[in-house]
């Protein structure tokens, strides 16, 4: 849906230029993404920061800027005023002691929903000032103007005739109430839904609102039958629906549940006995493609060690990312890093080990020794790197260890920075540098298909981040590389995104988050459950500004948010998030777990210990029966 | 037969145009959809300009059609930054093609089966009268677009194509009118003959039948540099292309106006 709103913005924005929402109402519209948006908010709450706002919140600053954002978005996509966020917040804490650790007492954390108050509506104001369209924006712009304009209506209305509208479940409330307004003049409409779905309700998903769909269908059909999953995993997932706790034979668990015959202590050897099992079960005839690794958090070094492993067996491996870190490409380091350089008017030269690494990613002959030897010749006092030296001013006892090539390379690199036109747009000096330099063969980036897409990516993110920017007539070209490079260091850009739900690698194991996998909605044979005492399986994110269940349609006002609703939470989290998981099983569950956990620490979460008592319960009944 | 275009693939006006410009390409754009530092220069910011500018027309020339008030329409090309819009906008009001008939269908896609395969137009505007089919395209050349050139151009054949086939117009003559923004009483106008109609059915299906039977290897770069000017892959085949070549100026601007 919401790229229909932001198609149908932009084709429609004469009709809302009309209302005169904006105070330029005939310019173009800006709309903003995620990052742009963080960036505009970025300039709002610094200046609030500045004057003592926000004081009593421990947050790095793009969590600061994502949880406003998210108030933002939630009244949008609820259906509420922007302008009450604060009193709702404030209505439904209860002052209890978990949130006083973030707030150091009451009256601090009142004034941090009023300082929320003041940001978001300080970011709004500063929006219609200058056509900027966030989500929130949007969302009210299309509900509240377009969806309500006849010549608009008469249009939508004549594009479709017929509406197949899945995962219901997974949409915000005014998703269903456009739905159901809709399909009223369609010569058909087809809802589906899943009942244990609403993954993502931390994002505002209302399956309640998405099941009252259906009492305006003429037609509901419900279908319950598992076609996946083996009747012993079938057990497990009616187990975990069943209150009070429901025993299961031995013999059924352990058909269902995989656990180790002795738990490793630490979790490289756990990593390693789980790529032993996988070569098992492929040695065995089991398709890597029917196998999935899954932790509720991926982090890098785990994909990279078990890529490692499991490429190393043979077996060919897949790892879904919706985004790529930025900071972690090295492509993507190396061409900022040399941008850095060429324009000093940025005055955020790299440090002495960032340009080594970009000197010896550009340079694949120049390892990293060498580049140090060379640089240290031109660092400043804060081990800043300002300039690159040339290689004639070097030392002889140095220069005499760069190799004649290597030295001709570095030239080549250091000549065509020096040169390069400090007021050029930062994309167009990321284009010359690749084809100039950089793709040139004896260069880093020669006859890489990678290092291309990465460059590619790189570019095309400037261009998206420059796109609402560049409306404003200050904004020269060295302001925008400016902006962007200055951006990317504070974190505010933290992904380069790749298209939706891509998949890298050929067809192999899948090494997935929980959530991502959940959404694919894709069974496999063996599921590795990963990380089992952490209580990534079911908390929610710690945010302390904003509350994705209170700022929802479904919550009744005037009510307290309290511990026993949070206890009641993670048990309903854990228990849909396993529920989803096996009805996505057609064979079984690998238990994995290590005494100590991926971070080093003992965890015991919910999942382990309910698998503990399954377990205990299932033995003691086996021995005494 | 080949088996490595996508599955469901789409063939347009676009992607056709593109494989004719070079086939090398059309494989990293569509097959393998291989992103690529393209390279930019001053040339390209007027090539960015002039793609904003004539999206920006026809979205107001939409708008108008779909029935929003002119002058509303005109507030807003005169706030665009880019003073040629609002003369175009202007133009085009003046223009005959403005007229307000039953039956147009603005930025219209219509699709076709040819062959077993899927044959895509996007029609700027699709007039479908009982005795008549009228397709309408608008142009934003810098330079008057040549007669000959058009007629012969991947776009007329497959407009004038699937405006036939998926209106069930054997018997309604279809014609078919360029209108330059910069040259507005000089609209080129195609009345297509049944014979005419035949001929760009067989030239599109050969043409789609050459992609599907070629090899991955068969994929080649072209041999005409004038095509690589604009191309995002020139670095890709360590190729720089003839620098002001109008043609391939207005192929790539065409290519990116659909495709965006």
């Amino acid at each position: 849906m919401s790229s229909i709103i932001r198609r149908m913005i932009a084709l429609f924005w004469t009709l809302i230029a009309g209302h005169k929402v904006f105070q330029h109402p005939f310019e173009p519209p800006r709309f903003l993404t995620l990052e742009t948006a963080q960036y505009y908010m970025a300039q709002i709450v610094d200046p609030l920061i500045d004057r003592g706002h926000f004081a009593a919140i421990t947050l790095t600053r793009n969590r600061l800027f994502s949880q406003l954002l998210d108030n933002l978005n939630k009244s949008a996509i609820v259906g509420f005023p922007h302008t009450t966020l604060a009193r709702r917040l404030k209505t439904a804490w209860n002052g209890d002691a978990s949130q006083l650790v973030v707030y150091d007492d009451v009256q601090l954390a009142v004034n941090a929903y009023d300082d929320v108050q003041l940001a978001v509506n300080a970011f709004r104001a500063y929006c219609l000032e200058n056509n900027l369209l966030d989500f929130s924006l949007q969302v009210e712009l299309f509900c509240g103007i377009l969806w309500q304009n006849n010549t608009f209506q008469k249009y939508f209305q004549t594009q479709y005739q017929h509406l197949i509208y899945d995962n219901a479940e997974e949409d915000p409330p005014y998703v269903h109430d456009i739905v159901k307004s809709w399909t009223k003049n369609l010569e058909s409409s087809l809802v589906i839904m899943d009942e244990g779905g609403g993954l993502r309700s931390f994002l505002g998903a209302d399956p309640i609102s998405a099941s009252a769909l259906s009492t305006t269908a003429d037609i509901a059909l419900r279908f319950d039958q598992n076609f996946v999953s083996p009747p012993p995993i079938q057990a497990v997932i009616e187990q975990i629906s069943s209150t009070p706790f429901q025993k299961l034979p031995l013999s059924t668990l352990s058909a269902a549940l995989l656990i180790p015959q002795a738990q490793p202590r630490f979790f490289p050897e756990l990593l390693y006995n789980v790529c032993q099992e996988i070569s098992e079960l492929v040695q065995n005839g089991t398709p890597a493609h029917e196998i999935a690794v899954l932790s509720p958090f991926l982090s890098d070094p785990l994909v990279f060690e078990l890529s490692r492993r499991l490429g190393k067996a043979g077996i060919p491996v897949q790892t879904l990312r919706p985004s790529l870190a930025l900071n972690a490409n090295p492509h993507v380091q190396t061409v900022l890093t040399l941008a850095s350089l060429a324009y000093p008017a940025w005055q955020m030269p790299p440090d002495l080990f960032q340009t080594q690494a970009a000197l010896s990613i550009a340079i694949p002959r120049l390892d990293p020794l060498r580049s140090h030897l060379l640089l240290k010749q031109a660092i400043s006092d804060d081990n800043r790197v300002t300039t690159l030296p040339l290689i004639e001013d070097l030392p002889e006892e140095i220069s005499v260890r760069i190799p004649q090539d290597v030295a001709h390379r570095y030239e080549t690199l250091r000549s065509w920075l020096a040169s390069s036109d400090p007021d050029e747009p930062l994309d167009y000096f990321i284009s010359r540098l690749f084809s100039d330099v950089l793709s040139q063969p004896g260069f880093g980036f020669a006859e890489s298909q990678l290092a291309g897409e990465d460059t590619a990516r790189l570019i095309e993110s400037y261009q998206k981040f420059k796109l609402p920017l560049s409306a404003d007539p200050q904004a020269d070209a060295s302001f925008l590389g400016k902006e962007y490079y200055r951006s990317l260091r504070q974190g505010l850009l933290s992904a380069l995104y790749l298209p939706d739900d891509e998949i890298v690698g050929e067809p192999g194991v899948l090494i997935s988050p929980v959530m991502t996998f959940l959404m694919q909605n894709r069974p496999v044979r063996h599921q590795f459950w990963l990380n089992l005492g952490s209580k990534g399986w079911y908390e929610r994110l710690e945010q302390p500004l904003t509350h994705p269940y209170v700022l929802n349609r479904q919550w009744q006002s005037g009510k307290k948010w309290t511990t026993d609703n949070e206890v009641e939470l993670a048990h309903f989290n854990l228990q849909r998030t396993l529920s989803g998981l096996l009805l996505r099983c057609s064979g079984q569950v690998h238990l994995c777990s290590s005494t100590y956990s991926e971070g080093g620490t003992e965890e015991r979460g919910l999942l382990l210990t309910w698998a503990q008592n399954l377990f205990r319960s299932a033995l003691r009944e086996d021995q005494n029966g | 037969m080949s088996e490595i275009l996508p599955r469901g693939f789409v063939f347009s006006q676009s992607n056709l145009q593109a494989f004719q410009n070079c086939r090398f390409s059309f494989m990293l754009r569509y097959i393998r959809k291989l992103p690529w530092p393209s390279p930019l220069s001053a040339r390209s910011a007027s090539f960015e300009l002039d793609q904003a500018a004539g999206s920006m027309l026809h979205s107001l020339i939409h708008q108008y059609f779909l029935g929003i008030d002119a002058e509303l329409l005109r507030s807003c090309a005169e706030a665009f930054p880019d003073a040629r819009v609002s003369r175009w906008l202007e133009r085009f009001l003046a223009s005959p093609y403005s007229e307000i008939l039953p039956n147009q269908y603005p930025e219209h896609s219509q699709q076709i089966a040819l062959g077993g395969n899927l044959l895509l137009a996007k029609f700027d505007l699709l007039h479908l009268d009982d005795d008549a089919i009228q397709i309408c395209d608008w142009k934003t050349s810098r330079i008057l677009l040549n007669r000959v050139r058009l007629q012969n151009r991947i776009q007329t054949m497959v407009y004038a194509l699937v405006a036939v086939s998926a209106n069930d117009s054997k018997t309604r003559p279809v014609s078919m009118y360029y209108w330059e923004a910069d040259f507005p009483d000089n609209p080129i106008i195609f009345e297509f003959s049944p014979q005419q109609l035949i001929d760009f059915r067989k030239t599109i299906t050969n043409l789609i039948h050459t992609i599907k039977s070629l090899s991955p290897d068969e994929f080649i770069r072209t041999t005409n540099l004038n095509h690589c000017s604009y191309c995002e892959y020139q670095t890709y085949c360590s190729r720089v292309g003839i620098p002001k070549d109008e043609q391939a100026y207005q192929d790539w601007l065409e290519i990116g106006l659909l495709e965006n």
